[in-house]
């Protein structure tokens, strides 16, 4: 296990770092003048050039390349071209809304699409499994900002139950939760659908096995089989396919927390690539690229925690 | 003799895509207590869809006429729930494929302490009951092993786990579906070996599926021929083997390897193919395959008739008694 997990840290760190590389040549290939944004259409040619300058604008790909990868090692991910502020601070302050969002959206996905998959099991193409079925695919077909707009209309703005803007009241935790129930609800629910259909099939499959038959041989009742010896194993695959998908989300994210006018890495990559301002577009970036490997990394333990034909020494 | 196992007039039919298929026919069979029974046949012969009657494992799908006794109780005049409670206690089995048999993400031992949830005892009991039987069916280092997964053992040691699995219940019934079929030969040998020396440890009786006569004459007492859903021949292993009455049966005998005396450059073969239980010939359903048909076989099935110790359906056991 612990060479595995060694060999696990040291894969993410390769894709950290080939992503960043990436993501840096990516940014820089957008067009637009971020000196001439940043001071006006008014603003001298030689204020430009001092702007420039004072930068790093001003030199080539390479050696930007070279000092921000010197500075992300130290923790530096730069200034803020419009507010002067060290970028980081700017990405930390915006980085606990969106995980939050992110991870109560995902869980709840979780928590609802598990027990669906399984309740489809039961009988396989009778009127409950498609139901469910039919329900997975109308919320997977929904795209996450559609469903944000329509929640907003109905439970904002009609039904004035819910708070329609912002992430609430910094110390009030009660306050913090109603402003999150609507983003995260937008944010998931395609999930719910998706996850239902994953571990449906990934369930079916498992069932046929032949060990399951031993268990069955055994008089262990269905019930228990199938949620204590065959959902495991059917998780597996579930597992991987939400890491992956947890970059997804992140995205799905940016454009819920445009509509929900929430602050988190969303809007402050949106704000950053409308103005230009590349450090702040790269730093949010980064650290979405960090999360998505961290995420990645924490299901591939998750699997070898489950199948110890994973965390095998090899 | 007390029959552990009375099979009376069964029939087994999956639902077809097109049609009812009728895999299994009329099967009369018993097994006595203490005894192990060979239960022989090709691929499609109906020995697995008969096992699987007798586990109450088949699909949903599939219906079964007669009736099938284990230990005086009616399976299929229980309830399902009365069925169940039967298998990992009165019923236990081995199957075929040690590779797939056991789940892949559970420890051996978790695995054989589930196995006996019918049974009374505490945990630790179980545990220690199920390291005592891995050591009896020649497991060594038990105590590793129990701690280990299926993928860290090789196939003839999951295979011994399975059977100290089923033997761990102290079943009436045993049975045993193509054991060593997935084996190689000395792995084969040695889990035969551990069947024959662990009968004791069975409170009953055991049906050891095979479409190998050399295994059915190194471990059984009994022996039953299946051919395309029927029960051709029956009857002690000494008398089949000695003489073979049924065609089939002796053909299949002068296909087992290690029964033919002069070497040749080809192993024998019974010529044709099993028909399909869907388009079955008419009379014998032998017949188109066998050497020693005459017209009477191809319009006439014949009735399974005592013959000697053995039971036999096959239309030269009339003929000869008639002769004689």
């Amino acid at each position: 296990m612990l060479s595995f997990t060694l060999r696990q840290i040291l894969l993410s760190i390769c894709v950290l770092v080939s992503a960043i590389t990436i993501i840096f040549c990516l940014i820089y290939l957008v067009p637009g003048d971020p000196a001439t944004i940043a001071l006006g259409p008014r603003a001298s040619e030689a204020q430009k050039v001092a702007f420039r300058q004072e930068m790093g604008l001003d030199q080539s790909l390479l050696v930007q390349g070279w000092h921000f990868a010197g500075n992300v090692l130290r923790g530096d991910l730069g200034t803020d071209l419009l507010t002067r502020q060290p970028v980081l601070q700017l990405v930390m302050s915006a980085l606990p809304h969106t995980a939050i969002l992110a991870l109560t959206g995902l869980g709840w996905a979780v928590i609802l699409g598990i027990p669906l998959g399984c309740l489809s099991t039961i009988k396989p193409n009778g009127w409950l499994d498609r139901l469910i079925g039919l329900f997975s695919t109308s919320v997977i077909a929904m795209p996450a900002f559609l469903l944000a707009i329509y929640a907003l209309i109905i439970f904002s703005v009609t039904l004035r139950w819910l708070p329609a803007m912002g992430a609430g009241d910094g110390g009030d935790l009660g306050d913090r939760l109603m402003h999150l129930i609507l983003p995260a609800l937008a944010v998931g629910l395609a999930w719910v659908g998706y996850i239902a259909r994953l571990v449906r099939a990934s369930l079916l499959e498992t069932l046929q096995e032949n060990h399951v038959r031993t268990y069955r041989a055994f008089g262990i009742s269905n019930f228990r089989i199938a949620l204590r010896f065959a959902l495991p194993i059917a998780m597996i695959p579930v597992v991987a396919v939400i890491g992956v998908g947890l970059g997804n989300l992140l995205s799905g994210a940016v454009l819920v927390e445009v509509v929900f006018a929430r602050p988190g890495l969303g809007s402050l990559a949106q704000d950053a690539v409308v103005q230009r301002n590349f450090p702040v577009l790269l730093g949010t970036v980064v650290v979405t690229t960090a999360l998505y490997v961290i995420a990645n990394f924490t299901t591939d333990m998750i699997a070898a925690l489950i199948d110890p034909r994973i965390r095998k020494e090899s | 003799m007390e029959d552990v196992v009375k099979i009376e007039n069964v029939s087994i039919t999956y639902a077809g895509d097109k049609e009812p298929v009728p895999a299994v026919r009329d099967i009369d069979l018993a097994v006595g207590r203490e005894r192990i029974l060979g239960l022989v046949g090709e691929s499609g012969s109906g020995k697995s869809s008969l096992v699987g009657a007798m586990l109450s494992l088949l699909p949903a799908s599939s219906r079964i006429d007669g009736h099938i006794l284990i230990d005086g109780a009616d399976l299929y005049g229980l309830t399902p729930k009365e069925r169940r409670a039967m298998r990992g206690r009165t019923v236990a089995t081995v199957s075929q494929d040690p590779f797939t048999a056991l789940n892949p993400v559970v420890s051996i031992g978790r695995q054989l302490l589930e196995f006996q949830h019918r049974l009374a005892g505490s945990r630790r009991e179980k545990l220690e009951n199920a390291k005592k039987m891995l050591e009896q069916v020649g497991i060594a280092d038990a105590d590793v092993r129990m701690k280990q997964y299926p993928h860290q053992l090789s196939g003839g040691l999951r295979q011994r786990v399975a059977i100290a699995a089923a033997l761990l219940v102290r079943p009436r019934l045993l049975i045993a579906d193509e054991p060593t079929t997935a084996l190689d030969a000395t792995t084969e040998a040695e889990v035969i070996e551990i069947i024959r020396d662990m009968r004791g440890a069975v409170d009953g009786s055991i049906v050891f599926v095979t479409h190998d006569m050399g295994v059915v004459s190194r471990l059984c007492d009994d022996v039953a021929v299946m051919y395309a859903g029927e029960l051709v021949e029956s009857g002690p292993v000494a008398e089949v083997m000695e003489r073979p009455r049924h065609p089939y049966t002796a053909a299949l005998l002068a296909c087992d390897p290690s029964r033919i005396k002069t070497t040749s450059g080809d192993l024998p073969t019974i010529p044709g193919t099993v028909p399909k239980p869907t388009d079955l010939p008419p009379g014998c359903i032998f017949s188109p395959r066998c050497p020693k048909v005459f017209a009477r076989c191809r319009r006439e099935a014949p009735a399974l008739t005592a013959a000697g110790p053995s039971r036999v359906a096959c239309h030269l056991i009339e003929e000869a008694d008639a002769a004689a």
